[in-house]
């Protein structure tokens, strides 16, 4: 266990990107822990953990890396699946999108006209899906807050 | 015999193409290289996508799920066709197309071609298959654009439009090898991914290369035949990955293509260079015979005037 402990994760993650010739992977690095928000909740990463798969909800990805000069890193993920076996952590995203990749201006006016066709419409379904969108942006407007730019 | 001014004109044409031709030969050697960079790029995540699907399925609770049992009655199959968008690389699209019509017809089942690339589409148009309408993907291949097919493939076969998935595309062994090929894709057969991944292969059986990624090291013990916990279950689990490991499923394919229309067009456009060659060869040969007859009748023409006159 002590020696579990002492090594650290591969973290991928995977995300669809229109840039063309480039590799998928949207992050790939060796980190400490990460925290990811699942569909039962949120859910940490440890060096050792037994082999597990599950779903991603729309949520922040936090990394955590003592090693390097930026010691927590925060990504908007928009859902997708997370497997982890043998330290290695593979996040397969619809869209994965770090800091530097917001455009804080374009998201808060989405969502300010997101909450508006929240509140005035009546239709139930149709408020589910201007809820996920504003978490959507709310998520975003999160992770461009933090300073890892 | 066509006049020397037709000849002059012909050789002309025949040349002004083979600088095209060369020229188009340049150009696909250029994005052989880039396409080949692009393929091997991504065979890690497609890689690591595939251990995923497998870790998944290999679980004895997944043999049930929908994905994965194989339907009672197949009704209609489904074939995501993979060409290109362009002509020009000998035959690189009727040769896939041909693949995907010789298994239609062997496999006797209604058939639904969800064609990527315009060459396809246009192909089965014109002998009225049935086609899914898509929009045609850019000359790079993305996994953007493989994960909106991958999306309406799921759909499709949810809804039960579809019983099975196969996809066709072009395999890339070398310049000169390139081979149409049909996989099954859905449902998912655990034991030939275990092939594909190369895990626990047992004596005699092979690793299956579906051109993807290099071969696996052999995977240790302990990390083939592992429990998995499924965090929400494994049905929510798989729901949410068959998406995925047909998005890059799909992608692979289209980055296999993509490098063997380079390899198709770059060999065709080689040999169109040598075949017009041979033709202003051809033709200059023949207007030197043409010119050379018209001096002898018009020497042969001044003999016999002075003969004539004397």
């Amino acid at each position: 266990m002590a020696e579990a402990l002492e090594k650290k994760l591969e973290l991928r993650v995977i995300a669809p990107t229109m840039a063309t010739g480039k590799s998928p992977y949207k992050f790939k690095k060796t980190v400490d822990m990460v925290i990811m928000r699942c569909t039962t909740g949120d859910m940490g990463i440890l060096p050792g953990r037994v082999p597990c798969s599950m779903v991603l909800d729309t949520g922040i990805l936090r990394i955590f890396d003592e090693d390097s000069d930026v010691k927590e890193r925060h990504m908007a993920i928009m859902g997708g699946v997370a497997h982890v076996s043998d330290n290695v952590v593979t996040i397969l995203s619809d869209a994965a999108q770090k800091p530097s990749d917001i455009d804080v201006e374009k998201v808060t006016a989405e969502l300010k006209e997101f909450r508006r066709l929240f509140d005035e419409t009546p239709d139930l379904n149709q408020k589910q899906i201007y809820r996920k969108d504003i978490q959507r942006c709310q998520v975003q407007l999160d992770v461009a807050a933090t300073t890892n730019k | 015999m066509p006049s020397m001014k037709a000849i002059k004109r012909r050789r002309l044409t025949v040349k002004n193409i083979s600088q095209i031709t060369k020229a188009m030969n340049l150009v696909a050697t250029s994005k052989l290289q880039r396409a080949r960079a692009n393929k091997s790029a991504i065979g890690k995540p497609v890689q690591a996508t595939f251990d995923i699907v497998y870790n998944t399925v290999s679980d004895a609770s997944a043999q049930e799920q929908p994905f994965v049992k194989p339907r009672e009655e197949i009704k209609t199959t489904a074939y995501v066709l993979i060409t290109s968008n362009r002509g020009l690389c000998g035959g690189y699209n009727s040769n896939v197309c041909k693949a995907l019509a010789k298994h239609a017809k062997q496999n006797e089942k209604n058939a639904v071609i969800v064609p990527v690339g315009t060459k396809g589409r246009d192909f089965f148009k014109r002998r009225g298959g049935n086609l899914v309408e898509t929009a045609p993907p850019s000359e790079t291949p993305n996994l953007a654009e493989a994960k909106v097919v991958a999306d309406n493939i799921v759909k499709m076969y949810e809804n039960g439009e579809v019983d099975e998935v196969y996809l066709v595309y072009t395999q890339f062994f070398t310049v000169l090898s390139l081979e149409p090929i049909v996989r099954k894709v859905l449902p998912i057969s655990p034991d030939y991914l275990r092939r594909v991944v190369g895990a626990d292969l047992k004596e005699g059986e092979e690793w299956e290369d579906l051109g993807f990624f290099a071969k696996p090291d052999p995977k240790p013990a302990s990390s083939v035949n592992q429990d998995v916990e499924f965090d929400s279950g494994i049905a929510e689990v798989l729901r949410n990955v068959i998406p995925w490991y047909l998005s890059m499923y799909v992608y692979a394919a289209m980055a296999s293509s993509a490098l063997c229309e380079q390899a198709a067009r770059m060999t065709s456009m080689d040999s169109a260079t040598k075949n017009a060659g041979d033709i202003i060869e051809k033709l200059t040969l023949m207007f030197n015979r043409q010119r050379q007859s018209i001096i002898t009748q018009e020497i042969t023409e001044i003999v016999s005037g002075a003969n004539a006159l004397q």
